[in-house]
């Protein structure tokens, strides 16, 4: 599972502590408004989200079902065009998908006739920026790294939910973003694969080490996993707080039965609780 | 526990009461037999028919004149090959529909998936599919007579002209099914339209395709038979045609015999490719 992976590939990372939390991803009054068709009321889904994320930092968003949060993300991702306010990404304005992030989506959508392998290539093989042979090398990499090895060859139906997910984290991970983008990628597994993959990926977060968000509804999840937690209000949604997680980067789920834990959670349960519905 | 329970019913009896069953319904079973006792059960089934239609017509309950009789399907057969007439009309059948399957086949693919990918391309054409493929086109056999004449030709665009709709609605409804999510994620890969279309759009349109295939097959050989029945009374469709005129039911049925194992060969041979193309679907 421990293999660090090169990441300095096509960006500078900050090194010290400061320039972690130097924003790097910067989302700035963002709005997002669904047109329904004739007659019907146009619906606002983000009103107004700013958010900062740091190079190296590992935010989650959290919100009630509905509240948008996915909406942001996929306009993070610039899967999705958004109607004002601007996002940019060290510096340059997002519009439309960008070689520097990398979504792992909910479902994993893999090609059902692709094997896991080629199913992790596939992004890299679309950017058209590596020989056969790196692409090789990187997949092999990020297939020890997620926990795929031996099932390189099967094919997606073959594989169960939790290992398709992995698959799913891996093709994201190989093309080496400088932000990577997870929408609830936990949320359709069973409790256990679900904390399992958890773990797993807490303790690859130190590897990973890039700007990551990280969309749930799952409050503790969002507290293991992330270094600060940004909590958007109901639909039309925006971020109304945001709470530093100062556990040390390294977690345990011994961590997670500590009072300090608890108390974070309850905080954030209170203030999801506390918002009206509008 | 479960001693206990096992021995309830036995105290029961014991005390001289009757043990009565719990009421029970006749619930739907699974109706199944196993795949050798149906191949033989139909087997059984063909052959008997068979006795049956030699004996009635050997014993004049049927005028063999009008149904015929297994064994003059058989000496009609003989005296055909005898003759020099099966063989030549075996393969100048087999042109045709190797010639308008062809023609099908590789028109439907593309035409099938240009339809299916450019949304322009099925505002245009998609009209034109639809008034065809609804209209009865064995209506059109004098035009086409017409046009291209009665020989192989005419016959080879009575062919297409059946054949290819079944490939091109198949095969455009296939493209046009890309999955949502798989599209998504096709686009936060960077990919680009001509991406999409051929890792993921005609991939997943495979089984449409298979379905489309086998579809057109079938009705190809439907149009083979129209074509030598109406333009040219050429092969195996000429032979039924023509013995059908003369009352010499053994060789029309003997040619429509031919028809019926060529159609079977081709469906098992293309539902055997269907399912192999298959295998990576769920389920």
């Amino acid at each position: 599972m421990a293999h660090v992976m090169n990441v300095e590939a096509h960006v500078v990372q900050p090194s010290d502590e400061q320039a972690k939390h130097a924003p790097f991803l910067v989302a700035d009054q963002v709005h997002k408004v669904y047109k329904k068709g004739r007659g019907k009321e146009p619906l606002t889904v983000v009103d107004g989200a700013s958010m900062e994320v740091g190079a190296r930092e590992f935010v989650a968003l959290i919100g009630p079902s509905g509240c948008g949060k996915s909406t942001l993300l996929s306009c993070l991702a610039g899967l999705t065009d958004f109607d004002e306010g601007n996002i940019t990404l060290g510096g340059r304005s997002v519009r439309g998908p960008s070689v520097e992030s990398a979504m792992v989506f909910q479902h994993a959508s893999l090609l059902p006739w692709r094997s896991v392998e080629a199913n992790i290539s596939y992004s890299l093989e679309l950017r058209r920026t590596h020989s056969k042979a790196e692409i090789r090398d990187k997949v092999t990499q990020v297939v020890a790294l997620v926990g795929l090895g031996g099932f390189e060859n099967h094919f997606p139906h073959e594989i169960s939910g939790g290992m398709q997910q992995r698959v799913n984290l891996a093709r994201a991970l190989v093309v080496e973003p400088s932000l990577l983008l997870m929408d609830e990628p936990f949320g359709a597994l069973d409790a256990l694969t679900k904390e399992q993959l958890q773990d797993e990926l807490s303790s690859l977060v130190g590897e990973i080490d890039r700007a990551t968000v990280f969309v749930t509804h799952d409050i503790r999840e969002a507290v293991y996993l992330a270094d600060r937690v940004l909590v958007m209000s109901p639909r039309p949604g925006h971020v109304i707080h945001e709470a530093r997680i100062d556990f040390p980067r390294t977690r345990t789920r011994e961590m997670t039965e500590t009072p300090e834990f608890e108390a974070i959670v309850a905080d954030l349960r209170k203030l999801l609780r506390k918002e009206p519905h509008t | 526990m479960l001693t206990k329970d096992a021995g309830a019913p036995a105290q029961l009896t014991e005390r001289g009461k009757k043990v009565v069953d719990a009421p029970r319904r006749r619930v739907a079973q699974a109706r199944e037999i196993s795949s050798g006792k149906s191949l033989l059960l139909g087997l059984l089934g063909i052959v008997s028919v068979l006795l049956v239609w030699e004996v009635a017509s050997r014993q004049g309950w049927i005028n063999p004149l009008v149904l015929s009789s297994p064994s003059g399907i058989w000496e009609g057969g003989r005296d055909l090959i005898e003759q020099g007439v099966l063989g030549p009309a075996l393969l100048s059948t087999a042109r045709l529909f190797a010639l308008g399957m062809g023609i099908s086949l590789a028109g439907g693919l593309l035409l099938g998936v240009i339809i299916g990918w450019y949304p322009i391309a099925n505002a245009v054409l998609d009209p034109w599919v639809s008034i065809l493929y609804a209209s009865p086109r064995i209506a059109f056999i004098p035009l086409i007579a017409v046009w291209f004449g009665p020989g192989l030709t005419g016959q080879i665009v009575i062919v297409v002209l059946i054949a290819i709709f079944p490939v091109v609605i198949n095969v455009a409804a296939g493209v046009r099914a890309v999955d949502r999510d798989m599209f998504k994620m096709a686009r936060s890969s960077l990919a680009t339209n001509r991406d999409v279309l051929l890792t993921v759009a005609l991939p997943g349109a495979v089984p449409a395709v298979a379905s489309g295939v086998r579809q057109g097959v079938m009705q190809g050989l439907l149009g083979v038979v129209v074509a030598e029945y109406f333009l040219g009374n050429t092969g195996v469709g000429g032979i039924i045609f023509q013995a059908g005129l003369t009352l010499r039911t053994g060789q029309a049925l003997l040619g429509a015999f031919v028809f019926a194992v060529a159609a079977l060969l081709a469906t098992s041979l293309l539902k055997a490719i269907e399912k192999r193309l298959d295998k990576w679907r769920t389920s």
